[in-house]
């Protein structure tokens, strides 16, 4: 599974890129929205998106906008991965959501999910901290 | 923690960042099979994570405890071109790779309390060079105060640490103006300039 992840903190992608790869998914990480956009015009697409909702230059909300109008994109889906709580009814269908800090494994059931993020399953498991 | 509703979702963000950071790092370093260099990564990752958990929390404390003169003395002149040389090698090591550049004036004491100026300062540096691209820091004399210029080669988002630290500033006597776009982010602080 292709994942594309948008997020500016660095350390912060990193630590997702390593944890999703050791689980066998190919990730592109990239720190800003414009550039994540023109990523997208070479095929392949990646089958989701993580996305960072507070980014400098292109908010969150602007990108997922922009998103959807892109050849291929509008039903991709994207989980937004935000400091703030969602208000239900504010995500474009298609949209997951996930509150960090959030338990990497339930991101990676959110994307095994059979398209869990385009059912828009939002923020499910972000106060399910077990740990083992 | 504080009456400013923007600022409080600003400490929200701060604080969950790198929380997050943390929660996805430690879940990795708890696994078999690691390489040394994916520890030594990870372990870079923990240590900037509580570094900006750290600087967040003494900006809260200060920003709580108040920082009214209450009938102190006069501060001595600081200098603050002197200061910012040593506080650009701290975060320098804060953050190695770092593109930092400096154009410091000499001649630029400051009437500000020491402690709360350095702390200021060292929040905003560090915050900066935790962020993409060059780094520069600027320092000039002009005639009754000193301006400090902190150009980002990206732009930027307003962090907690940096609404504190521009409280802070501006509790010193000084003032932070912020500007942003696609070109970049320059935060400019003013502070009273000593008489020489």
């Amino acid at each position: 599974m292709r994942l594309l992840i948008v997020d500016d903190d660095a350390d912060f992608r990193e630590a997702l890129v390593h944890w999703l790869s050791r689980r066998g998914f190919a990730v592109t990480a990239l720190g800003e929205g414009a550039a994540a956009l023109g990523s997208l015009d070479d095929p392949p697409l990646p089958d989701a998106v993580l996305l960072d909702a507070l980014m400098p230059g292109m908010p969150g909300q602007e990108f997922l906008w922009r998103l959807r109008l892109k050849p291929g994109c509008a039903h991709l889906p994207v989980v937004v991965m935000s400091s703030h709580g969602a208000t239900e009814g504010t995500l474009p269908p298609g949209t997951a959501f996930l509150e960090k800090p959030f338990e990497p494994e339930a991101l990676v059931g959110l994307l095994r999910t059979d398209r869990g993020a385009a059912k828009g399953e939002a923020s499910g498991a972000r106060k399910d901290r077990s740990r083992t | 923690m504080t009456d400013d509703p923007a600022l409080s979702a600003l400490v929200a963000h701060d604080l969950r960042g790198p929380l997050g950071t943390l929660l996805v790092t430690t879940r990795t370093l708890s696994e078999e099979g690691l390489s040394v260099e994916d520890r030594r990564a990870a372990a870079g990752r923990v240590e900037r994570a509580v570094q900006r958990l750290e600087r967040l929390a003494d900006l809260l404390r200060v920003d709580a405890r108040g920082t009214g003169s209450g009938g102190r003395p006069p501060e001595p002149p600081w200098p603050l071109d002197v200061a910012l040389e040593r506080l650009v090698a701290d975060a320098r090591a804060t953050q190695p790779g770092a593109d930092v550049g400096t154009h410091l004036d000499r001649g630029c004491a400051v009437v500000a309390e020491e402690g709360l100026a350095r702390l200021a300062f060292s929040s905003l540096l560090e915050d900066a060079v935790q962020g993409r691209g060059r780094v520069d820091v600027l320092c000039s004399r002009g005639d009754r105060d000193v301006r400090v210029e902190i150009r980002r080669s990206a732009p930027s988002v307003v962090t907690a640490v940096e609404a504190l630290a521009g409280r802070l500033v501006q509790s010193l006597g000084g003032g932070l103006e912020r500007r942003c776009d696609a070109s970049g982010t320059v935060l400019t602080v003013r502070l009273p300039r000593a008489p020489d």
